[in-house]
């Protein structure tokens, strides 16, 4: 018994081991073709949270609390990181499209594993009007489902509707598509 | 069965793979997974005319870049692209095909106006390509082998896409049933 043991955790280890290689940028091998995601589901309540976090024109006054976003829309962007091309290309599009994509009374932010103050400089870097959210421990992408094993978010979005239910989500939202806007911009319109 | 295939699979991928090993700088979030076929699409260029990558993929070596004019790591991998496309511009099909995101077609017929890349760019409008391929960052290099499989995949301003393509056109051909 205690051999099997020590071998469980030796191999327990290993695979840990394998999963804290650095990353490479080249894929030297096939992905799986989906991930296991544990986020609220279309209809489920949208797990509450609070964060700090920024505009292009500082750092928040009060912490972001979805609560308070009841009878509201509110859509939530995972992303990677600040300043990252995707990212850029995604949040330059909701700055250019956001009254078409969003329109009026819908909150929109962007949450991501950035601090405050790289949201500071990457909300002015692109002029973005929305505020991005600090969740530097990955707490609220593991949340939602959105958490990556490489210690960032994954890029997904979800529509939560006044009630404070989940109305549509996008669990591999493509920054690059734009099919992928008009399909958000479908999902808003219908729960305004 | 199951696990054959995976095993089979995963040794096509590492054998591919060693034909395309850089230093790391950015890492690919998306994208193929290296040995897999490459999607074959069509998309259109900037006149609005169709562009079958077909005409192209498993007939030779081809380099798709996935690109925008606002983009600062496509600027600054542009020297790389020149380099590779001066060098092996012959062998390889080089394609650049904007993403569309962030753009206007009068916007990019006035940036390739200024800069004049030389080799075939396509306007992804649709989205066509940047879903195919599911490509998540400008900057991606997408690097097809002569037999249609994916032999590189790589985003950021610091990849050697004259070292990947020397490696691609020096190795023997690779042998598979699938």
């Amino acid at each position: 018994m205690q051999s099997t043991r020590t071998l469980t955790t030796i191999a327990a280890l290993a695979l840990l081991a394998g999963a804290c290689t650095p990353p490479t940028e080249v894929q030297d091998g096939p992905r799986p073709a989906a991930y296991i995601v544990s986020g609220p589901d279309v209809g489920q309540r949208a797990p509450s949270f609070t964060l700090e976090g920024a505009t292009k024109d500082g750092p928040l006054a009060q912490p972001f609390d979805l609560t308070l976003q009841r009878g509201r829309v509110t859509v939530l962007a995972f992303y990677p990181r600040d300043f990252t091309s995707g990212c850029t290309a995604e949040f330059q599009t909701f700055r250019d499209r956001g009254a078409e994509i969003f329109g009026e009374g819908v909150t929109v932010v962007g949450i991501s594993v950035d601090s405050v103050q790289s949201h500071v400089g990457f909300a002015q870097q692109i002029g973005h009007p929305y505020a991005l959210l600090a969740d530097t421990s990955l707490r609220i992408a593991k949340l939602y489902g959105s958490a990556s094993d490489q210690g960032y978010a994954r890029r997904t979005v979800y529509v939560i509707d006044k009630e404070g239910k989940v109305a549509y989500r996008n669990l591999r939202f493509g920054a690059l598509d734009p099919k992928a806007y008009d399909e958000l911009q479908a999902a808003v319109a219908r729960v305004k | 069965m199951t696990s054959y295939f995976t095993l089979r699979r995963s040794l096509i991928a590492l054998a591919v793979s060693a034909l395309a090993v850089s230093p790391a700088s950015a890492q690919l979030e998306g994208g193929p997974a290296i040995g897999d076929r490459a999607p074959v699409v069509t998309i259109t260029d900037l006149e609005g005319k169709l562009f079958d990558l077909g005409t192209l993929i498993g007939k030779r070596p081809v380099l798709l870049e996935f690109w925008a004019t606002w983009c600062e790591p496509c600027n600054a991998l542009m020297p790389s692209v020149d380099a590779a496309y001066a060098r092996y511009g012959q062998q390889v099909a080089f394609v650049g095909i904007n993403v569309s995101i962030g753009e206007t077609p009068e916007g990019v017929r006035a940036w390739l106006a200024a800069h004049t890349p030389g080799f075939q760019v396509l306007y992804d409008s649709a989205g066509v390509g940047t879903r195919s391929y599911d490509i998540q960052a400008t900057s991606t290099i997408i690097i097809i082998g002569s037999d249609g499989r994916v032999a590189y995949a790589g985003v950021g301003a610091s990849q050697d896409i004259s070292g990947v393509l020397g490696r691609l056109l020096a190795a023997p051909p690779q042998t598979r049933s699938n």
